[in-house]
């Protein structure tokens, strides 16, 4: 039949749908045991020397009484890192790293949705020159190294052209040049969230008379949750570690905790630096937890067997 | 027919690409009737529905819903799903898996700004009519196959829409529960008496539910008529084979009289003809009923032997064989036949359409 061949990824159709769970039967013990040792060696044990490295009160010297929480809580003292406070104690930290927050949870919803309306067009209209035209372009940023997005940025909007306001210094313009760059993987994630819908569940909500937003909102939405949520997660996670695109961006108003932690580590101070680097970790858990305890809707739970 | 017709589609024409979908369709339906759409899969049954219903637009043509033009390629309308006056029970239900069953009703009926008591009202009412009462909080996956199909249902008929359209509903049901659904939306569709089009491959399903069929084939209309008729009089070659199971048995024909009357030479015999088409030769085309066998020869009677003995029950179907002609008949259970048995074949000449070899439109009488 014309035009099937492609809905063979549809999972959300309209009949419902359950999880099933492959029991490993005696596996169990040696898969844990192997996926927990790559875990430790692979991602705890870097972040542990990264930890150590952070209370060396001088760097290299690897003896008990070399070991301070300087880094982390000590007040400024001139002999030390050129009278940098410790970490919880520096006002630029904090300021930092509420701006590195409010940057990236901005830029990954503004992304998630974005990419969801991209990947909609991309979907739904597979067959017209738009669509085509979409899935291209938001390839592009892909292609570009991140420091050459920031200088196209920076030249784009030193100075107001027409319309176009000097969004040099602002915070819009970082959140801008991070949507765009993370389009590649956004529209990704959005065109496979909207390809798991049925396309007749919207068919169904068109014939009851739901304007194309009104199903986006009662029918799209809520069933690409999981999809956009995770989505937003990687975008999360990518944005708070994120240095290229947006250094050239950064003024002293906007820093955020990565560029910091950038000059830090050329100033030489290596330990304020991976503590600042660790802090980034630490918000990243959180801030992840925070999504997956959000993401945990409905659907979700539908998907684990209604319990 | 003429102006009383409730929906109407005109000069339809539907292209994917190289392919046509649907070429020149043109179908009056009138209003309360039973419109069963039916033919081989990828004949254009679905497409047409949909272009019914706005879901896909159509190249050419013009379709009208009551007294509202809802496309036209001439005028340049469109009018989207919403605004057709028409809802649709999906194949696969279409219901919103996020939504239980009292929301998955409502859905339609909150956009239409009803409040909540009428909504309320409604939705318990339908349930309870399709006896589904009590399980309004329940999500799709948690309801079976059969009651995920009423909600579909239920939510159709809470809308009243003057036109149901349904696309092939009872074809993920398991065979008991289609037959017994197809009688609770016959007594459906007359209780409620809108206006239903329904497409389906089941030709069984299309001869028990229908007013009236429309064949299809290739995205062109090969019949329209009340199910008796298009079963007794197949309108060409393709409906006489398409309908009826076990097929049509199919005879290359001269007529000719004699002084017995007017008969029919098939290849080494022949049989009295209650009517002589004005051809060279034709194909006779006569349902396994319209056979007898006799286990004594009788005047113009055929002698066949058995070819094998299929019994289904109340009625048994024979095949049997004469040189290269094979034919099917179908019996009640009474008479007991044994393989290789010799048997006088009896066919009711009145019962025999003459279709043209070339092309294989029915011959009409000439009067």
């Amino acid at each position: 039949m014309l035009g099937k061949g492609s809905r063979k990824f549809e999972i959300i159709g309209g009949k419902g749908f359950k999880a099933r769970l492959a029991p490993l039967g005696r596996w169990r013990w040696p898969v844990f045991a192997i996926v927990s040792a790559f875990i430790l060696a692979a991602g705890v044990s870097p972040i542990a020397l990264l930890g150590y490295q952070s209370v060396m009160l001088i760097d290299g010297q690897y003896g008990l009484s070399n070991l301070t929480l300087h880094y982390w809580i000590g007040p400024s003292d001139p002999a030390i890192a050129f009278g940098s406070p410790g970490l919880f104690r520096s006002a630029a930290i904090l300021g930092g790293a509420w701006n590195s927050i409010r940057f990236a949870v901005t830029a990954s919803f503004i992304a998630a949705l974005v990419g969801l309306v991209i990947g909609y067009i991309v979907v739904r209209r597979r067959k017209s020159w738009l669509s085509k035209l979409l899935n291209q372009i938001s390839f592009l940023p892909y292609l570009f190294p991140g420091i050459a997005f920031g200088a196209m940025y920076l030249s784009m909007f030193a100075v107001r052209r027409g319309p176009v306001p000097a969004l040099y210094g602002t915070f819009a313009l970082i959140v801008l040049v991070a949507v765009v760059k993370r389009l590649p993987y956004t529209t990704r994630t959005g065109s496979s969230a909207i390809a798991q819908i049925g396309q007749e569940l919207e068919e169904a909500a068109a014939l009851q008379g739901a304007s194309w937003l009104n199903r986006l909102r009662h029918i799209v939405i809520p069933l690409a949750t999981s999809g956009i949520v995770s989505g937003m997660m990687v975008t999360f996670v990518g944005l708070m570690r994120t240095l290229a695109p947006i250094i050239l961006l950064i003024t002293p108003s906007t820093r955020v905790l990565m560029t910091m932690a950038y000059r830090y580590a050329e100033d030489d101070i290596t330990q304020l630096s991976n503590a600042l680097v660790l802090f980034v970790t630490l918000i990243t858990i959180v801030g992840e937890l925070i999504v997956w305890r959000l993401g945990r809707g409905r659907l979700s739970r539908m998907r684990e067997g209604g319990h | 027919m003429t102006s009383s017709a409730f929906l109407t589609v005109s000069e339809l024409v539907k292209r994917f690409g190289e392919v046509v979908a649907i070429n020149h369709v043109n179908a009056e339906i009138e209003p309360g009737e039973f419109f069963v759409l039916l033919g081989p899969s990828g004949c254009g049954k679905t497409t047409l529905l949909r272009c019914i219903a706005g879901l896909e637009q159509p190249d050419e043509g013009r379709i009208v819903i009551g007294d509202k033009t809802v496309f036209s390629s001439d005028d340049d309308i469109v009018l989207p799903p919403g605004r057709r006056n028409v809802d649709m029970v999906f194949q696969s239900y279409a219901l919103w898996p996020h939504m239980n069953t009292f929301e998955n009703i409502a859905f339609g009926l909150k956009l239409k700004k009803m409040s909540h008591t009428e909504i309320k009202r409604r939705v318990d009412q339908v349930l309870s009519d399709l006896g589904m009462d009590g399980l309004q909080k329940r999500f799709p996956f948690e309801l079976s196959g059969g009651q995920q199909q009423r909600v579909a249902l239920a939510r159709l008929l809470a809308n009243q829409p003057p036109v149901f359209l349904m696309d092939e509903p009872l074809s993920n049901l398991d065979a008991r529960l289609r037959l017994d659904m197809r009688s609770e939306l016959k007594r459906l569709h007359h209780d409620a008496g809108a206006t239903t089009v329904y497409v389906t491959h089941d030709q069984t399903e299309a001869l028990t539910m229908a007013s009236r069929v429309v064949v299809m084939d290739k995205g062109v209309i090969q019949q329209i008529a009340p199910p008796e008729e298009l079963y007794a009089t197949p309108a060409n070659l393709f409906v006489a084979e398409f309908i009826g199971a076990p097929r049509i048995n199919l005879l290359r024909a001269r007529p000719f009289s004699d002084a017995t009357g007017n008969r029919l030479q098939m290849e080494d015999f022949s049989i009295p003809a209650a009517w002589l088409p004005d051809r060279e030769e034709v194909i006779a085309g006569v349902r396994p009923e319209n056979i007898t066998l006799h286990t004594d020869g009788a005047p113009d009677t055929v002698q066949f032997s058995v070819y094998a003995v299929l019994p289904a029950g109340p009625e048994v179907f024979v095949h049997v064989v004469r040189g290269d002609t094979t034919l099917v008949v179908r019996m009640g259970p009474g008479l007991k036949l044994d393989m290789d048995q010799q048997v006088w074949v009896d066919i009711d000449a009145s019962a025999i359409n003459y279709y043209e070899v070339e092309g294989g439109e029915l011959v009409a009488p000439s009067t």
